[in-house]
């Protein structure tokens, strides 16, 4: 987080900021644009257009993401064409960005590819239980240093029960443990299903967060996934941004380039607690960030 | 809730004109509570119908399916939503479920099981929320479901075809990293010689797109569970 306006004091103090992300606001923020599901980032993949990956990464960058999505799955069917496309993806985002990257795919031959061009320190996206996906993954998470995004999913589907999203939590915890990757580098994602199918949804969330964390542990979410197949999704995502905020979110997986939705956020980590003298949404205020 | 009020206020359904204006209103008032997702009022007015002397078949087409035909026009205008589909897909359940014996009697060509479906979500893929709309939808529909469940292998979905020898496969996947199981599939499928015998493919999520569809080589694309329906039923000829 470079050029910040405000000065930041020592060296010392930058870095802790730094690593708490957000543009100092005390959440890390990863940038969720660069995936192929969208239409536009698909093409992009598939072209080798640089542009257009290279303009979301700097965007997403400059509006405060610490780490940055890399999805280039487009739907072919080839492995090693995915894999090469991952390699060149993180290759051109390097170009103009140091931001950590994560890798999001669900093979491990694309994985593998990913992090070796990322180096060291990068984000796997995701693993859980599932069977074809838990060991190989966990192995390159330790032998490439990486982060991990956790999932607590398993060859079943995705639980309902809270109790039992954390009971694969425990799981794949002790799995992590075993395959010598720390508790520090795991994020653990509730999981959050459409409102519009599973009612519970939101309530499983929260309850889920609350144990992860009750654990000790460093917790992530895919907020839009709340909102889909309703109306006016924007207004559900932010409030559940602040629900899930005032629960404990380490990280958050969203659209950095919303304004609105960064406002949100700053706001909601001032309100439960995580922004020490309101610093954080002072500085954004002055930043014109807010209202 | 934009849904509170009949689909054509004013506008006649009994356009066929063998039933009366009393009867009518009855269907009316039927395909309402699909619209409007009352599963209790869908079986009170379906037996209530049936009960008049009203053909299985017409209190079918003429009440339910037209209640839910103009949930999926809504549904696709953005005027009704997800939450409130299923909840017609419930009344139109409670509707069908009244008519069913009648229905199987098989006075009509539409009485009785439109067709199979085996479903599922294909292999390396958990999610189930979109595959379990589908299976919903078309069980409103009057098919039958074989559902395979999540993170199904091919070989899976080659059993079960040759075991209840479905009119229709379908396959969902959410990830695109996982459509690529959807090709996979269809090859096994065709290895198996089950693509001679008038097995149509499906395929959809969130992801899959026409292009790919017709790239993979399925024979029908589905954008959302209500235009997978359509062309199931379009495909069968009913």
């Amino acid at each position: 987080m470079k050029a910040r306006g405000v000065s930041t004091g020592t060296d010392r103090t930058r870095r802790t900021e730094n690593q708490r992300g957000g543009g100092g606001i005390g959440i890390l923020i990863i940038g969720e644009l660069i995936n192929a599901t969208s239409r536009s980032v698909r093409e992009a993949v598939l072209n080798h257009n640089r542009q257009v990956i290279q303009v979301l990464a700097a965007n997403q960058a400059r509006a405060g993401a610490d780490y940055l999505d890399v999805n280039v799955a487009a739907g072919l069917g080839d492995v090693e064409r995915e894999a090469a496309d991952m390699e060149w993806a993180v290759q051109i985002i390097r170009e103009v960005t140091d931001k950590t990257l994560a890798i999001d795919t669900t093979d491990p031959t694309v994985l593998e590819r990913g992090l070796e061009a990322a180096g060291p320190g990068a984000m796997v996206n995701s693993f859980s239980l599932e069977s074809n996906r838990l060991e190989p993954f966990l192995g390159l998470a330790a032998r490439y240093e990486a982060l991990a995004i956790v999932l607590p999913v398993s060859d079943g589907g995705v639980p309902q029960e809270p109790e039992e999203r954390l009971a694969n939590c425990r799981e794949l915890f002790a799995a992590a443990q075993k395959a010598g990757i720390e508790a520090g580098r795991l994020y653990f994602d509730p999981l959050v299903l459409p409102l519009s199918v599973t009612p519970a949804s939101g309530r499983a969330t929260l309850l889920t967060l609350a144990g992860i964390r009750q654990q000790g542990w460093q917790t992530t979410l895919g907020l839009s996934n709340i909102s889909y197949g309703l109306p006016a999704r924007k207004v559900l995502n932010r409030t559940f941004l602040a629900m899930t905020v005032g629960v404990g979110l380490d990280s958050v997986i969203l659209n950095p380039l919303d304004r609105e939705l960064r406002g949100e956020l700053v706001a909601s980590l001032a309100l439960a607690g995580q922004d020490p003298m309101c610093a954080g949404y002072l500085r954004a205020y002055r930043r014109g960030e807010l209202g | 809730m934009p849904v509170t009020c009949g689909p054509t206020a004013g506008a006649s359904w009994d356009s066929k004109g063998f039933f009366g204006g009393v009867k009518g209103a009855d269907l009316d008032r039927l395909a309402r509570a699909v619209i409007d997702g009352e599963a209790a009022t869908a079986g009170q007015l379906a037996e209530q119908a049936l009960g008049e002397g009203l053909a299985a078949d017409t209190i079918l087409q003429d009440g339910l399916l037209k209640g839910l035909g103009v949930v999926g026009e809504r549904f696709g205008k953005q005027e009704m939503f997800l939450p409130e589909v299923m909840m017609s897909a419930g009344a139109m359940q409670a509707g069908l479920e009244l008519l069913r014996p009648h229905l199987e009697a098989g006075q009509s060509a539409s009485a009785g099981l439109r067709g199979k479906v085996a479903l599922g979500t294909v292999q390396g893929d958990i999610h189930d929320i979109g595959k379990n709309l589908v299976a919903m939808m078309l069980t409103a529909n009057g098919f039958q479901v074989i559902d395979l469940g999540v993170s199904v292998r091919p070989e899976d979905f080659v059993r079960a075809c040759r075991e209840h020898k479905p009119q229709f496969v379908g396959m969902s996947a959410l990830l695109n990293t996982t459509m690529p199981a959807m090709a996979q599939t269809i090859a096994a499928l065709e290895a198996a010689g089950l693509r001679n015998g008038g097995l149509r493919v499906m395929v959809g999520g969130a992801p899959v797109t026409p292009e790919f569809a017709a790239r993979i080589g399925a024979d029908i694309y589905a954008d959302d569970a209500l235009e997978a329906v359509r062309l199931a039923r379009e495909a069968v000829g009913r």
